[in-house]
């Protein structure tokens, strides 16, 4: 008799799932405000990388270089960040090199948590040299194949199946002009040694940018309920409210990273146009840039 | 949701011609070179966007092709005007000058024309008259479109080394895709030489094959008109500044000033009529032209009525740039040898400019009705739209031949592209007719435009005008 339930039950969930409306009833019936995150806040993993997040951007590995599909909001996004990242390099240099064809040759960057190198590549061609890691190897194999099709692109760009933190024990320390966490901070275990990986692994002088999403009633709205469930642009499930970072708390362990933050702005992505640009408000996405001071560098080696 | 319709519909279209390639690229083992930017069909428009990435430092690492199959004519300029001309607008000479063509258009030979007479021949009291006097902006320049052609192959010749001029036609064209990803194009050139580009541009004109292949909708419409066109010779050799342009219910009949003693000569009439133009001597020929700028066959008696009353009217309030009449084009005397051609018109609009990999810029994307002269200024201005976008993609490290920054391109010229096509479609069905009642409306409707001060809100309302 319970068997008999067991299976009638399913049949009507796969019926409600081949059924649009169903299908998203069903999900939104799942959805909560969380109240209480200090779970969540005082992980105290050895490992940044979370199992599941890593399964859910897997199965979508294939997805990732279609510009038709989920992905678009992810390619709109280089509006913001290519720049971003250009110009905070490039500095005062910006002016006169920004004509040339490789204006960031020379620079050695790291994004963790490249996924299937949608960041990567825009500033490969740009001239950097880009390492890109990402914890699953199904992605890495994704980003290398698609890096290998534009030579421009694969000769700047190498990429490595390993986290932040098995890097710092592999790479020497402070070796990049800058490190991106773009889009990933949310994803991640253990937040702390995220940060202080990465911070670990800047140059004295380099930049620290980071774009990630605000932990706030706004941001909850916006990119769970209407971007995962109600426009369904982004895969449902892809985001945990609890675990969106809000500025303050970034530029805290940022500045106890040893960094100095430069400049916090707020990203508005519009999925009708497809466009991204800037804002005032940062209650939903937003961008920080840090930078490694000079003299802390001579100071530790003294 | 509303974009991602499209996006995914070009990428269905394109991937049906692919099977077509993949065989033919099976067996073949030559090595394919590889390109980032190809332009199929070196055209005025093509040339012009090869010259405009070329020259800009930013694709300095950029491999460019130009696709021509036809090779580069003389070199030099002939001695008699070629029949084939455009009037190039202030908006297209900043674009020419921008690329560094428009100092070798105007060392050879261009001719500006300060003003612009357009009148109907139902009314003798319709008429326009523009003049630079009135609008601070240069009206434009009379120029054979050999001469155009010319200044660009100079200027190419100089970026020998960016931009690679292949003489061959494309035979096929395919998108690369494996698991959903996107690769490059590749082109089956009619020399069986394979060559892949990251970007193809199709500025091959408006029978476009690369649109074909791509299978891109393209509305066309037959305009039942034939075009003729011939370099005349004029009476009085004194200034020769004033572009003409007559409508008849055929079509209009335009003369534009070459040089003090030419003019050239487009003539839009019926297919029956036109024939026998190309067919008659030269001598009666002249006769229809001049009969055509000057006969009062075509007055609606009614309407000629009406409208000398509202000229009264308008009259009588004090006006800066009033006329009575329009002023008679110079007598024709002569014409030029074997310069007399005609070929038919139509319309066409491609329903996408871009897919992935791939934009269409100039008659590839939209052709027009000759009677406003706007066929390669559109061209010119897809150009420099084309490369700004380009431009900044490249700015911004994108792949070069993106969809999402090709759909900037497309939008941004589709909305500036499709009303001035509906204007001279109108504006071509509004004249080319005997209807009474339309010939009052257009009549009033010249009245007052030509009544209005200043002019130069009619010309930011009809770009030519």
């Amino acid at each position: 008799m319970g068997s008999l339930f067991a299976e009638s039950r399913c049949r009507i969930y796969s019926i409600l799932q081949k059924n649009r409306l169903g299908y998203a009833c069903r999900n939104v019936g799942k959805l909560r405000f969380p109240v209480n995150i200090s779970s969540q806040r005082h992980n105290t993993n050895t490992s940044t990388a979370n199992e599941e997040e890593i399964k859910q951007f897997s199965d979508i590995a294939s997805k990732w270089w279609q510009w038709n599909n989920k992905n678009m909001p992810l390619h709109a996004l280089n509006m913001v960040r290519v720049p971003l990242i250009r110009d905070a390099l490039l500095g005062d240099e910006k002016s006169h090199k920004i004509d040339q064809p490789r204006p960031l040759s020379g620079y050695k960057i790291l994004d963790v948590g490249c996924g299937g190198g949608i960041l990567c590549e825009p500033l490969a061609r740009l001239g950097a040299q880009v390492t890109g890691i990402d914890a699953s190897s199904e992605i890495i194999n994704v980003a290398k194949a698609h890096a290998s099709k534009c030579d421009r692109v694969a000769a700047n760009v190498s990429y490595q199946c390993t986290t932040i933190e098995q890097l710092t024990t592999t790479e020497n320390a402070q070796s990049f002009d800058a490190v991106i966490a773009s889009e990933v901070i949310e994803h991640v275990d253990n937040v702390d040694l995220f940060v202080s990986s990465c911070c670990q692994l800047i140059k004295p002088g380099g930049k620290h940018i980071v774009t990630t999403i605000n932990r706030t009633p706004l941001s909850y709205a916006v990119m769970i309920i209407g971007g995962e469930y109600i426009s369904r642009i982004i895969p449902a499930g892809s985001h945990d409210w609890k675990k969106f970072i809000t500025p303050k708390e970034l530029t805290k362990k940022l500045e106890e990273g040893g960094l100095n933050v430069d400049f916090i702005g707020g990203i508005f992505y519009n999925p009708l146009t497809n466009n991204a640009g800037w804002l005032d408000n940062t209650k939903v996405n937003y961008a920080i840039v840090a930078h490694k001071p000079s003299e802390n560098y001579e100071k530790s080696n003294a | 949701m509303l974009r991602r319709i499209p996006t995914a519909v070009r990428v269905a279209n394109w991937t049906r011609s692919l099977a077509t390639v993949s065989n033919s690229g099976g067996d073949t083992v030559q090595k394919t070179s590889k390109f980032d930017i190809v332009i199929a069909g070196g055209g005025m428009v093509g040339s012009a966007m090869a010259c405009s990435i070329g020259y800009n430092p930013i694709f300095g690492e950029y491999k460019i092709a130009l696709l021509e199959p036809n090779p580069v004519k003389t070199m030099a300029i002939q001695a008699d005007f070629s029949n084939r001309v455009s009037a190039i607008i202030p908006g297209s000479i900043n674009v020419l000058d921008d690329i560094g063509v428009w100092p070798y258009i105007s060392e050879l030979r261009a001719k500006l024309f300060q003003s612009m007479q357009v009148w109907d021949a139902a009314s003798d009291h319709s008429f326009l008259l523009l003049d630079s006097k009135f609008t601070d902006e240069k009206m434009g320049y009379v120029v054979e479109n050999d001469v155009i052609m010319l200044a660009l192959m100079k200027r190419l010749k100089l970026l020998d080394s960016n931009v690679e001029i292949l003489h061959c036609k494309v035979d096929d064209i395919s998108l690369q895709i494996s698991n959903g990803d996107i690769g490059n194009v590749s082109i089956k050139l009619d020399n069986d030489d394979l060559i892949e580009t990251r970007l193809l541009i199709g500025a091959d004109g408006p029978q476009s094959s690369i649109r074909t292949a791509a299978n891109i909708k393209h509305i066309s419409l037959p305009y039942n008109q034939l075009a003729i066109v011939a370099t005349l010779q004029l009476e009085n050799q004194n200034e020769n500044v004033v572009a003409w342009q007559r409508f008849l219910p055929d079509g209009p009949i335009a003369l534009l000033p070459l040089s003090n003693s030419r003019s050239s000569l487009v003539w839009t009439t019926n297919p029956k009529h036109g024939k026998m133009l190309l067919e008659m001597s030269n001598e009666e020929f002249i006769d229809s032209v001049n009969n055509a700028f000057v006969n009062n066959d075509h007055v609606i008696p009614n309407i000629n009525r009406i409208s000398s009353t509202i000229n009264r009217g308008l009259n009588s309030i004090p006006s800066g740039n009033f006329k009575e009449a329009p002023q008679s084009p110079p007598t024709v005397a002569g014409i030029d040898n074997n310069s007399r051609g005609g070929f038919p018109l139509s319309l066409g609009h491609a329903t996408n400019y871009v897919m992935n990999r791939l934009a269409l810029i100039g008659d590839a994307a939209h052709r027009v009705h000759p009677l406003a002269g706007q066929g390669v200024n559109l061209g010119f201005k897809d150009v420099e739209v084309l490369s700004k976008v380009l431009a900044e993609a490249v700015t911004e490290g994108n792949d070069i031949g993106a969809l999402p920054h090709l759909l900037k391109y497309e939008s941004t010229r589709q909305l500036q592209v499709l009303p001035i096509m509906a204007t001279i479609d109108n504006l071509n069905r509004l004249f080319s007719n005997k209807n009474a009642s339309l010939a009052l409306a257009r009549g009033i409707g010249f009245q007052f435009l030509n009544y209005l001060t200043p002019l130069k809100v009619i010309c930011h309302v009809i770009p030519l005008y």
